[in-house]
């Protein structure tokens, strides 16, 4: 009995499973991990904020919090040009106590992921991401699955409000 | 090892002493003859220490205590209070705040302090009289550490009392309770070993009976075994004789009395009682009085024996009750030795305070419905949890001791933990359990002794103890969960009642067991009269501590039942001469035995006097019935209601009719006696009430949070309003019927008045959570004298501090930003501002220098000056850096104000000092000061005459959380000025707005105000177009000059609730932060300053890059 529970645990161990919410970006699968996840909202009334970062689209009034709302896409620097009309998803994420917004073109499933099946992101580039905001891969179901690392996505771009603040203090367009 | 829950107690506590002592040390620098000072400090001193060795501070109480010792001298005279010597102090002081600062970061004392010691006792050592007090401030001496604790304690918790007085009085109130528990414990041994030995005389009565008829009945019993006599009798007589003299403590007594007779039954005057208690009480009292007679006819010859006890009291009490306890049972034997000898040491002292705190509690009797005490629940919890523990572990140690060999040695953990809970509990400010505590100490003490020397001891009083502990823990336990309900103040009462009930039985039988050879009954009315006095002092113990001990509510309970029977009895009589009664009758029993008999007649003269004067108001105060219904339910007996009482009194006025007339001057002599101490104790109850209390500043932000929500939704309610009016107007244009029309107009109107109540009340509740933020700014202002006292020393400058409006009250979140500043300003005054004295007398000023620290309230800001008289900004100086700089032309330096010139000294690396010292002259400290004041909305003004003054003034809103704010809307967009940036709104007509060097400008009174489109700066799209007419402009101060932004519209005021933006969206944003308006917007809060910088530099910008753009231009061509 005890020898049985006991493997049963080792098992457990061995494909200790990571969930993760899947979502797309173009065609493009991600997944974040789903305990960093707050939750999913549809459809806010996003208010913009002048002089920020080009990829923070702006604030949100989540229950008396205001949180910034980052457009994934621009973030990422993934090609804009294909602006579907449902892309109103935004998954709210606590990153390290910092909550924020992430916009995507839309939220797929839970997925559950063997930790043993990740791997760690190639060299090249990946649907032109650069391979420092990924955590890893994995296949599904023929797809691959690019696992987001958020922590430091949001680590970048403070480094990037510099730069880009500087650039943006100049208003052309008087 | 250091107790972390009372550590943070301690740091806090310590705190406060040190600022104080720091105070006191710089005034007494200027006046070292001030006792009061001195006494300060050392209080303050004292404090600290105590607390310390309380908590396990070795290093803090070392330092202390030798710093005390020195002080102790300069007290005494022994020693002057040179420089030096404060100095050293001084440095004490600061050595101890280093130390509170280790214990904050790691809990341990990581500093040392051996230098400081060697040299506070260096200076305690040398000097023209070199004292005895040296040695002991060498090393504290552990015998008297535990006397010096206690009342060092006491003098912690008194505060201002003198010390002298404190520890006599901690000396009264421990001996009542040391008598009080030991009565209690022997008590119950007694009354096993009279179940036992005495089984001829009738015994089972006694154990029917309440606890408050053991009173009167058992006293009696073990007597009646000895002397041989009828029981019932001698009980008839105890209880009427108690009640004559007793009338203060007449319902307890009446309990007694009356329980005695219904459960007895054999006196001729108690089937009377008990067939019709209420009608026939008079006659019963007047047949008591009669016997009274009597009894003091043979108490006279039963004197001597009482002499001989009082003598044997002081001197040797134990071998003498070990004697005359041989003559009873072998049960009695070891029981009762340790605990007789407690009691009975207790008695001389108790008369003292018994005497005084009577009319002091029946004339301050409405001081019972001022708040009680906070009370701490968390300290509280801990205390519960630490005496749970261990008294667990006493109780395995007593459990041990029946088995163990060597009993002494396994009693010593025992010592410890009580020592340890003594301790905590005297911390709690619960004096009883301390007392109670300390008694136990001193028998388990006595305990070891006669086990080393093979004494026959039991040890039958550790159970007794923690018996008796646990009695009151669940009670300690059920006040902390829910406070003040009737059934535990009722069932604490009744455990007191019983606690004297077994206090009373033990007196008796001590009484008894002396004189055993004296056989006659009479003897009896001493030993009972006894407990009634020993009973007294109970009151008054409980109004010296009451002030503190606010939880403790048996006691509580106790005194206003005690003070309302006070009451009841005497009211309306100035003196009180009851107490003095008893003052003489204690002093004649322990002095001589003709004493008694003088006595006698005066205790019937003060009875009488006193119902003389009841008789002309005879109605009784309110309170009284209340507290005699409580009595009633809390001794579980038979007790008469108020009309009873009443009648009683009646009675006791009949009864004593019958009496003698007394000797008048006896009562004035007592009269005075009592006058001389009442006094004294008048300074205990005085003290004020604290009623602050201490919370966990991350709930008061989130109440001002909450009440932030609240503010917002009452704005999103006024919306509504507006709303529900447009509405109204649409219906009416849309042709709708009258009557309907009717509904919707009165239904608008219930709309607007209720949101207008709402609005007043939220408003109310937003002042009153601002208002719990607010401290006085005396928190901030206190901190520097001795800053200023340094910085002075280095600088060689001799300044006067004078702080003003320390009292206005400002968020502590600003207190906490505004302390460098205010640091910075300081230095700058002193190392700038003020001239050295040889400087000032050149200059024909005076030689010390006046430096203010000013606050008051200006409207919806508060502001805060810091000035000197000194040499002033030389606006020259400013011009040629400036120029140095190459920040301005020549001419346009000279054609700014001194004010203008002054903004610069608040620039980065902007520093007019020829050199730089430690102090200042880096040209950085204003440029802090500037950075932390704006952070706070605040702004800054620098006013200067040139040789005369410098006042630099801070002007800051009240609160950070809630702001008042102009909302403005461009396009799509809200946004919100703080309206303490607002200096006005304006609309511009086109034709106002002219462009210079691709700005646009507009003149407003003679002055050039630079104009901002908002549109522009945020690049968002605008309602305005070229053609527009008119512009809404808003005029804001910033710290370089006024500038106007430009807005699609003007929305109107309202409270905003600041909240904070991710830092990449606030950093160089222009936004301080965001507000949620109503709807569930969100509109951006403009920090006026940041945005301005951010526009001019823009303007630059793009100054600088038309000018390379046309250079290029000029290039092609």
């Amino acid at each position: 009995m005890a020898d049985t529970y006991a493997s049963r645990i080792a098992d457990a161990d061995k494909e200790h499973l990571i969930q993760m919410v899947g979502f797309k970006i173009g065609e493009e699968i991600f997944g974040v991990d789903i305990l960093m996840v707050q939750e999913i909202i549809r459809s806010a009334n996003i208010t913009y904020v002048p002089n920020s970062p080009e990829f923070v689209e702006g604030v949100i009034n989540l229950r008396g919090s205001i949180i910034p709302v980052i457009d994934l896409r621009k973030r990422l620097n993934l090609e804009t040009d294909d602006y579907s009309q449902d892309r109103d998803w935004i998954l709210i994420l606590d990153i390290a106590g910092r909550v924020t917004g992430f916009i995507v073109d839309w939220v797929t499933e839970v997925i559950k992921v063997q930790e043993d099946h990740i791997e760690p992101p190639p060299e090249i580039l990946v649907a032109g991401l650069h391979s420092q905001y990924i955590k890893g891969v994995c296949e599904i179901a023929d797809e691959l699955l690019i696992f987001l690392d958020f922590n430091r996505i949001l680590l970048i771009d403070e480094i990037k409000t510099l730069s880009s603040m500087s650039e943006r203090v100049d208003p052309e367009e008087v | 090892m250091i107790d972390l829950s009372l550590l943070e107690d301690f740091i806090l506590g310590a705190g406060e002493s040190l600022e104080e002592m720091e105070a006191a040390l710089l005034s007494l620098e200027t006046d070292p003859e001030n006792k009061e000072l001195l006494d300060t400090i050392f209080r303050d001193l004292h404090t600290i220490k105590g607390a310390a060795q309380f908590v396990g501070l070795d290093k803090v109480a070392e330092l202390s205590h030798v710093a005390e010792d020195l002080l102790d001298a300069i007290r005494t005279g022994e020693k002057a209070a040179t420089l030096d010597i404060i100095t050293v102090l001084m440095h004490s002081k600061d050595r101890v705040e280093v130390l509170i600062e280790d214990l904050e970061r790691s809990q341990t004392e990581e500093t040392e302090v051996a230098d400081l010691v060697e040299k506070l006792s260096a200076y305690l050592n040398t000097g023209p009289t070199n004292t005895d007090t040296t040695p002991s401030t060498a090393e504290a001496p552990a015998s008297n550490e535990l006397e010096e604790f206690q009342d060092e304690e006491l003098s912690f918790f008194l505060d201002e009392e003198p010390r002298k007085e404190a520890a006599e009085e901690e000396g009264n109130e421990l001996s009542f309770l040391s008598a009080d528990s030991s009565f209690l414990e022997a008590g119950e041994s007694i009354k096993d070993a009279t179940d036992t030995s005495f089984l001829e005389i009738d015994i089972p009565e006694s154990q029917d009976t309440d606890d408050s008829f053991l009173n009167v009945e058992i006293p009696s019993t073990p007597s009646i075994g000895f002397l041989d006599v009828e029981g019932e009798e001698s009980t008839e007589e105890d209880s009427s004789e108690i009640f004559s003299y007793l009338p203060t403590d007449a319902t307890e007594e009446q309990t007694s009395f009356l329980a005695d007779d219904s459960n007895t039954e054999s006196i001729s005057s108690s089937s009377e009682v008990s067939d019709a208690p209420e009608e026939d009480l008079t006659s019963t009292l007047l047949e008591g009085f009669d016997n009274l007679d009597a009894s003091f006819d043979s108490t006279a010859s039963s004197d001597p024996g009482l002499a001989i006890q009082a003598n044997e009291v002081e001197e040797d009490l134990t071998s003498t009750l070990m004697e005359g306890l041989d003559n009873l049972e072998s049960s009695f034997d070891s029981t009762a030795n340790p605990e007789t000898d407690a009691p009975i040491s207790a008695e001389p002292e108790i008369e003292a305070p018994d005497l005084s705190t009577e009319p002091e509690l029946s004339s301050e009797q409405p001081r019972f419905e001022l708040p009680e005490e906070e009370h701490d629940q968390e300290l509280f919890g801990i205390f519960i949890q630490q005496l749970q523990d261990k008294l667990s572990l006493i109780n395995e140690v007593t459990q041990s001791l029946a088995i163990t060999e060597n009993k002494a040695e396994s009693l010593t953990p025992c010592i410890e933990t009580i020592k340890a809970l003594k301790f905590s509990s005297n911390y709690m400010g619960y004096e009883a359990l301390t007392n109670l505590y300390s008694v136990w100490l001193s028998r388990i003490d006595q305990a070891q002794s006669d086990l080393l020397m093979d004494a026959e001891c039991s040890l039958e009083f550790m159970h007794t103890y923690l018996q008796e502990l646990n009695e009151i823990f669940p009670q300690l336990h059920a006040l902390s969960s829910e406070k003040n309900t009737d059934e535990i103040t009722v069932s604490a009462i009744d455990n007191l009642a019983a606690d004297e009930g077994h206090l009373a039985f033990i007196e008796g039988l001590i009484e008894d067991e002396q004189p055993q050879d004296d056989k006659t009954p009479e003897k009896i009315i001493e030993p009972v009269e006894k407990p009634t006095i020993a009973k007294d002092p109970a009151p008054s113990f409980i109004a010296d501590i009451e002030a503190k001990e606010e939880d403790d509510e048996e006691d509580q309970l106790f005194k206003r039942l005690s003070s309302a029977l006070d009451s009841s009895i005497q009211e309306s009589i100035v003196a009180d001469p009851i107490n003095e009664v008893f003052d003489a009758l204690l002093a004649a029993s322990e002095i001589e035995s003709p004493a008694v008999q003088a006595i006698q007649p005066l205790k019937i003269k003060t009875l009488e006097q006193a119902n003389l004067e009841i008789i002309p108001e005879p109605e009784s105060p309110e309170p009284v019935a209340e507290v005699t219904a409580k009595v009633e339910t809390i001794s579980e007996l038979d007790i008469q209601t108020l009309a009873d009482q009443q009648e009683l009194e009646a009675a006791v006025q009949l009864g004593i009719q019958d009496n003698q007339p007394a000797q008048l001057p006896a009562t004035k002599k007592a009269d005075k006696a009592k006058t001389a101490i009442a006094p004294k104790k008048q300074k205990a109850t005085e003290k004020v009430f604290k009623k602050s209390i201490r919370i966990d500043s991350d709930k008061i932000d989130s109440l001002m949070n909450q009440v932030g929500e609240l503010i917002v939704n009452r704005a999103s309610f006024f919306q509504l309003a507006g709303e529900i009016v447009t509405l109204q107007q649409d219906l009416k244009e849309s042709g709708l019927a009258a009557k309907e029309l009717k509904l919707v107009r009165a239904f608008a109107y219930r709309f607007g008045e209720a949101i207008i109540s709402l609005g007043r009340t939220s408003n109310e509740l937003q002042e009153g959570v601002m208002t719990v933020r607010m401290l006085p700014i005396a928190q901030l202002f206190n901190r520097y004298p001795r800053l200023v006292h340094d910085l002075a020393h280095t600088h060689h400058k001799k300044i006067e501090l004078l702080i003003r409006g320390e009292s206005t009250e400002l968020d502590k979140m600003i207190i906490e930003e505004l302390s460098d500043p205010i640091i910075h300003m300081i230095r700058n005054a002193i190392g700038h501002g003020l001239e050295t004295p040889e400087q000032r007398r050149e200059s024909g000023k005076p030689e010390t220098g006046t430096l203010t620290l000013e606050a008051y309230h200006e409207s919806n800001h508060i502001v805060i000056e810091v000035r000197d008289d000194g040499r002033g900004i030389d606006p020259e100086k400013i011009r040629a850096k400036a120029l140095a700089k190459g920040l301005f032309s020549s001419e346009e330096l000279a054609r700014m104000n001194s004010k203008e010139l002054n903004r610069f000294i608040m620039m980065p690396g902007f520093s007019t000092a020829d050199k730089i010292d430690s102090t200042s002259g880096r040209g950085v400290g204003m440029d802090v000061v500037k950075k932390n004041i704006e952070k706070l909305n605040g702004s800054i003004e620098v006013d200067s005459k040139l040789g005369i003054s410098t006042t630099i003034r801070l002007k800051i809103p009240l609160t950070l959380a809630i702001i008042p704010a102009l909302l403005v809307r461009v396009s799509t967009n809200f946004f919100t000025v703080p309206l303490a940036n607002v200096e006005e709104t304006l609309r511009v007509n086109r034709s106002n707005i002219s462009v210079m060097e691709d700005t646009e400008v507009m003149y407003l009174r003679g002055k050039t105000i630079p104009i901002f489109r908002l549109s522009h700066l945020f690049s968002i799209p605008s309602d305005l177009t070229r053609e527009s007419l008119e512009y809404f402009v808003v005029i804001v101060n910033t710290g370089a000059g006024q500038v106007g932004f430009m807005v699609d519209e003007l929305l109107g005021q309202e409270e905003v609730v600041i909240k904070p933006l991710a830092d990449y969206l606030q950093d160089n944003s222009g936004f301080s932060g965001a507000t949620i308006i109503g709807g569930g917007r969100i509109s951006l809060i403009i920090d006026v300053n940041e945005l301005s910088n951010i526009a001019k530099n823009s303007q630059i910008e793009k100054h600088q890059d038309q000018e390379s753009k046309s250079l290029a231009s000029l290039d092609l061509k």
